[in-house]
């Protein structure tokens, strides 16, 4: 009898684990409402919130997490890191390595992740990688330097189209894809070697073309008058998207955040405010117009990008029901906006140091010291700071007071928690350094050691209400859920989860390898998991320069799954 | 003509012909090879390490032009051009350059003198270069590194669509910018 059950019981595994790998077709309509077992885009929902209504895991419980299983993905190469969001569908996990491949994995289970089936463009080179999009049956992926975007067979792990992007040399696709109704939107990037970034659309169902955007205008079109050099450096101007945009459906508008001008250290090559880089864009996703625009850091030299999330949020300010979009920036202030009229409301200083300007403007959101009848700006920094081989040290760092990982918006606490990064860099422009292939116009140096910190800030105020100091750097991302917690990953191989009230930390663990990817939470048959990949790219790498304590670390490309 | 360049494509040739024709050589033709073949393999070595272990492609690039990522600090010699000598190469390679973002692959590097002659406690730590992303290399390596730069890199002029495709294969997207020869 008994073994007549066991017998019983392990047909039953070896159907379940052998039966057709079915889940829904993933819907605008699931897109729009996700199921709060699932994570089905890269930032949870088209608000770019990343919280999870889960509460399986708590504020009471999640001392007890411990680590269920891990699963190892790509590690051909030495120099491997992972930097994508895991999505989860119905027990069935998506994640692209920096290969480009995309991996379905069967998790369950609890217990362990087995692939389902990968998916392998043959990318030539190894680059980043943040991530894939589901939309109906397709898994959608990038394939970095190789330009193309790739649809595959959820079911099937079969490549469905397969289109190549690529029009320029050294053109990037590292963001992961915006799935909407009808359409897939991609962020072009690799701008730092001298190219022109674009955002565009393909027909989700084909891959066609729909529209395609520049970041940087051409003669003669808008914008194009604060492109004030004779280099034509508006072909080479930059302006990247590399982090995933935020979508209203309401109003049909895609909200993107745009890169730095180029080359990044050398303003001189490029007088006048460079638009449309270092910018938050307002989309419309139809016809790929800018309905509006708010640039942040005009004329930059300290490769302040300002492509990291932007979160919409319907709140209250001064009493009034507000839709407003809040963006935690590279050059170390949060933003708040109407995000229907582009109305600038407010700005509050989010890392503990800033040098680069004496602070913002309330009414106008622009930097106090940016002047508009000037073709170089200087801001607050030594008079010099354009010429030729100028040291300064400029704080934030140039990797900035924040970047490509992602901020997160409490809806159980009201607050936005944004992990943001403290360093220093020693910045040289070098006015040669603007020939194919050496477009940084300069070097930095980290002088010192680099830290961060998670910031608690009330967008409707843009009060900074906490602040927890952390001794390494954050490349990772913050996660929010209705359980109470806020989970973020250190380079230095720890996952914390914090007090989403008093940033108290509840839990932590160390894997022993860095983290650059952002944690997500899913759950599956009424467990709760959280889930975060590792393996760090080498700019990540560089960030421990200054902890000699770090020497010896190593790195694994690995995807860590935590639960009760 | 770049005689530098031509010379290190004709080295190429005799490698590849070596990969394939090895088994089919009379002995006394593979007496003369032997030392051929036993430096091309320390080429593919110094390469793997160039571009693998010790990841010096980040910032000098693959051609190492100095064309490295965007995200990597910048500013890294152009060693197509060096005119370091082989013992400075390999120096270089094991103690960094004091004060610029030229990491030490020596792990031992500055806790004694064998570096330029100074500690970190003479030098102080701000000018110490960083410590190696990951990886370090013992001095045979840091000499198979140097040995593959002299004989694939230095001195080799523009990079060459073949050079490429050397390393990242055959009508590789990547190649297209760069000319035939």
């Amino acid at each position: 009898m008994k073994s007549k059950l066991g017998l019983a019981a392990l047909a039953g595994a070896i159907l379940a684990s052998t039966s057709p790998l079915h889940a829904g077709e993933v819907t605008y309509e699931r897109l729009l409402n996700p199921e709060p077992h699932n994570w089905l885009m890269n930032h949870r929902d088209f608000a770019a919130q990343r919280f999870s209504p889960l509460e399986i895991i708590n504020k009471s419980n999640v001392k007890d997490l411990k680590l269920k299983f891990a699963v190892a993905i790509g590690g051909s190469a030495g120099n491997e890191a992972l930097e994508g969001t895991p999505l989860v569908e119905d027990g069935f996990m998506y994640i692209s390595d920096h290969w480009g491949v995309v991996y379905k994995i069967d998790v369950r289970s609890g217990m362990q992740g087995r692939i389902a089936w990968k998916m392998d463009p043959g990318q030539e080179r190894l680059d980043r990688n943040r991530g894939v999009a589901l939309w109906g049956n397709l898994v959608v992926s990038v394939t970095s330097y190789d330009g193309r975007v790739i649809a595959t067979d959820k079911e099937t792990g079969r490549i469905v189209w397969d289109k190549n992007l690529r029009d320029q040399e050294d053109l990037e696709l590292t963001a992961a894809p915006l799935a909407l109704k009808d359409s897939i939107i991609i962020g072009a990037s690799g701008g730092d070697r001298g190219l022109r970034d674009w955002i565009a659309a393909l027909d989700a169902k084909t891959g066609n073309l729909l529209w395609k955007t520049y970041a940087i205008p051409a003669p003669g079109e808008a914008g194009s008058e604060t492109w004030k050099d004779k280099n034509n450096a508006w072909r080479t101007g930059g302006g990247a998207f590399y982090v995933t945009g935020s979508y209203d459906p309401a109003i049909n508008v895609t909200y993107w955040g745009s890169g730095n001008p180029v080359p990044g250290y050398d303003s001189s090559f490029r007088p006048g405010d460079n638009l449309y880089t270092n910018s938050l864009l307002a989309i419309d996703a139809a016809t790929g117009k800018f309905n509006w625009h708010f640039q942040y850091t005009p004329n930059d030299n300290r490769d302040y990008d300002e492509t990291g999330t932007h979160i919409l949020i319907d709140t209250r300010i001064n009493g009034e029901a507000r839709k407003i979009v809040s963006h935690a920036g590279r050059n170390g202030y949060n933003y708040v906006f109407d995000r229907l009229s582009g109305q600038f409301i407010k700005a509050a200083q989010h890392v503990s140091k800033v040098t680069w300007t004496k602070g913002i403007d309330p009414k106008t959101g622009k930097p106090l010291d940016y002047d508009p009848a000037r073709d170089l700006q200087i801001y607050a920094e030594p008079a010099n700071v354009t010429d030729d081989k100028a040291t300064r040290s400029v704080c934030p760092d140039n990797a900035g007071g924040t970047n490509y990982w992602p901020a997160s918006y409490s809806r159980k606490t009201g607050m936005i928690y944004v992990p943001e990064l403290e360093g220093c860099a020693n910045v040289t422009p070098d006015h040669s350094a603007h020939v194919k292939g050496k477009f940084a116009g300069g070097s930095y140096v980290n002088p010192g050691r680099v830290t961060s910190g998670v910031v608690m800030l009330d967008p409707a105020t843009s009060e900074v209400k906490k602040r927890l100091d952390l001794p390494y750097p954050n490349f990772s991302g913050m996660l929010s859920t209705a359980g109470g917690i806020v989970v973020t990953g250190l380079l230095d191989g720890t996952v914390l989860a914090l007090d989403d009230q008093t940033l108290e930390e509840l839990w932590r663990i160390n894997v022993g390898t860095g983290f650059n990817a952002p944690p997500m939470t899913y759950a599956v048959d009424g467990k709760q998991y959280i889930a975060i990949a590792s393996g760090l790219f080498r700019n990540a790498r560089n960030k421990l320069a200054r902890s000699p304590e770090m020497r010896g670390a190593a790195q694994a490309t690995m995807i860590w799954i935590f639960g009760l | 003509m770049d005689t530098g360049r031509t010379a290190a494509v004709g080295f190429n040739a005799v490698c590849d012909r070596l990969r394939f024709k090895w088994m089919v050589v009379p002995l006394a033709v593979a007496f003369v090879l032997v030392p051929i073949a036993a430096q091309c393999a320390d080429d593919a070595y110094g390469r793997r390490l160039y571009l693998d272990k010790a990841q010096c492609s980040f910032c000098h690039g693959w051609a190492a032009d100095g064309a490295g990522e965007p995200q990597s600090n910048g500013g890294a010699a152009d060693l197509r051009q060096t005119q370091l000598t082989r013992d400075q190469l390999v120096e270089v390679i094991l103690c960094g350059r004091p004060g610029t973002p030229m990491p030490h692959y020596d792990e031992l590097a500055y806790t004694d003198k064998r570096c330029y002659e100074v500690t970190e406690k003479d030098i102080g730590a701000a000018l110490v270069p960083a410590l190696p992303p990951g990886a370090t290399l013992q001095k045979r390596e840091a000499e198979a590194v140097a040995d593959y730069l002299l004989a694939k890199v230095i001195g080799r002029g523009p990079v060459t669509r073949e050079e490429c495709e050397e390393t990242f294969g055959a009508g590789a997207r990547s190649c297209d910018r760069y000319p035939n020869k």
